[in-house]
């Protein structure tokens, strides 16, 4: 499949090229003393690359490609000076043949169509207010303080961001999430309860997290391991070296109680969880992907509970806490 | 029977709107499709290929297609150009900052497809339940909607999950395909 889409790419790739230079050869040609012998050239070698392209490019991007061509191609030849006939008119009447500038008609279509410039809306926004943000830190220890989960609707949930920590363990069991993103994490131990709405992982290493929610998508991580309860099936892209399992719910208690999964509306019953059919986006013939695996029985259950003990840990020793996050991310999730 | 009036009632029959549904992953498009079709939403994974529902709207058959919108699927969209009469775009207004940036960009390259050219183009502003949502005109702003001028379009703040706003997105957008091909009627 991997081969299927670079040749799209390609083709893609070899449209939006051919479709610059078109452009930037009608250009030239609009102007009133354009290099003739130039445009022909560029021509030539434009339409000598599509000869080659033939061979990866779909029927439809062939005729589109070789249409354009073919405008450019017209267009040089009536827009080509008209050679003066040759008669015996008298000179007068010679010297009044107008010069041959470009026909108006062959003015580009595309240049047309272009928008006209606009200023860009400034890029900064505002930070919103209900989404949290944990980002950039390492060695130590990140649990945001809870919030009372007084209706237990989801409306009142919100998006939490954790980015850019290394050597962290980040409890959310405490936040009521609605949607959470993860974004540069490096040996870290995260654990959340019910989460209603998504989770999106993106450039993770060697990192467990401890997940329950509705939608998991992972892109461009490794060595990752995720004890997991899921609604749907998760799906991941560009990873290699992830393991899953099943998620800790007992160990969890009261964190992940009946109550919670009922607010996420999730089914709390271990059989209706999905995580064990991932799907590769990467991997998408027959049989197993190699980027991922299921967990041994025994591994998901100490890989949920030791992250789960290291989470809820009241341990001031910071040191020792450390040495607990690396000996378990070396042992479940290194690549 | 003059051949005009042949012609009127086979076209009067097969008053067919195809509809494609693009946006980044996680924006909703799968949801949106489902709960306009009245199906269950709890379940919905991410999309590996594409969903198609053909459902009759206000006389018209429309076929709608939704197609996945992970990175490494987003180069076959192209596949599912040919011959759409509506695109409805999606995006997730609760989306993270960096996001928005892509989602402009792959709207506008969108725009600039040949074969996309005559289509109406709907940007639904989803999960408007969510708190931090942007409102559509915030969104509006962000992609930059302003500079389009090759294609009819509407912005319209919706969310999937509580069903506000979708119809009339769907109003929107079925009637102004329908004034464009159907204007004879």
């Amino acid at each position: 499949m991997a081969a299927h889409a670079d040749v799209k790419l390609a083709a893609a790739a070899f449209c939006a090229d051919l479709k610059q230079e078109c452009d930037a050869l009608t250009q030239t040609l609009g102007q009133p003393n354009a290099d003739r012998t130039a445009v022909l050239t560029r021509l030539s070698i434009a339409l000598k690359s599509l000869t080659e392209a033939t061979v990866f490019l779909p029927a439809y991007d062939q005729r589109a490609c070789a249409a354009m061509l073919k405008t450019i191609s017209d267009q040089l030849t009536t827009a080509a000076p008209a050679r003066a006939k040759f008669t015996f008119a008298s000179r007068k009447a010679k010297s009044s043949t107008p010069a041959a500038g470009p026909p108006e008609s062959a003015q580009p279509l595309a240049e047309q169509r272009l928008p006209p410039p606009q200023a860009l809306p400034p890029a900064a926004l505002a930070p919103r207010p209900t989404a949290r943000q944990i980002c950039s830190n390492r060695n130590c220890y990140i649990a945001p303080p809870p919030v009372p989960i007084s209706s237990a609707e989801s409306s009142t949930s919100s998006d939490v961001e954790v980015a850019d920590l290394t050597r962290c363990v980040v409890s959310l069991l405490d936040l009521h999430v609605g949607a959470l993103h993860l974004k540069n994490l490096d040996r870290c131990v995260l654990v959340v309860g019910p989460i209603a709405g998504s989770v999106l992982v993106e450039s993770c290493r060697n990192c467990v997290f401890v997940i329950c929610c509705r939608q998991l998508r992972i892109h461009n991580s490794v060595g990752l391991a995720i004890p997991l309860h899921i609604a749907s099936h998760p799906i991941i892209e560009d990873c290699s070296a992830l393991r899953f399992g099943l998620y800790p719910r007992a160990a969890l208690a009261d964190f992940a109680s009946v109550e919670r999964f009922e607010a996420a509306r999730i089914d709390p019953n271990p059989g209706a969880s999905a995580h064990k059919t991932v799907e590769d986006f990467c991997w998408l013939k027959r049989g197993q992907s190699p980027n991922w695996v299921l967990m041994s029985s025994d591994d998901e259950h100490a890989c949920g509970t030791e992250a789960m003990a290291l989470a809820t840990s009241s341990v001031v020793d910071e040191q020792a806490l450390m040495d607990s996050l690396d000996a378990l991310v070396a042992r479940f999730s290194v690549a | 029977m003059g051949l005009l009036t042949v012609l009127k009632k086979l076209k009067q029959k097969e008053k067919e709107i195809r509809i494609l549904i693009l946006g980044l992953d996680n924006a909703g498009k799968t949801t949106i499709l489902k709960r306009i079709n009245g199906e269950d939403i709890s379940t919905i994974s991410p999309t590996l290929g594409f969903n198609i529902k053909t459902l009759d709207y206000n006389g018209y058959k429309l076929n709608i297609w939704d197609v996945g919108g992970q990175k490494s699927i987003r180069s076959y969209w192209r596949n599912y150009f040919e011959q759409t009469d509506g695109l409805v775009w999606v995006v997730d207004s609760a989306d993270r900052p960096d996001r928005f940036a892509d989602c402009k960009a792959e709207l506008h390259s969108l725009l600039t497809e040949e074969r996309l050219a005559g289509a109406s183009l709907l940007i639904f502003a989803n999960k408007q339940d969510l708190p931090g949502a942007l409102s559509s005109e915030e969104i509006a702003k962000l992609l930059d909607l302003k500079a389009i001028q090759t294609h009819h379009w509407q912005i319209v703040g919706c969310s999937a999950v509580t069903g506000d706003n979708l119809l009339t997105g769907m109003d929107w957008v079925v009637t102004d395909i329908s004034k464009r091909i159907y204007m004879l009627d």
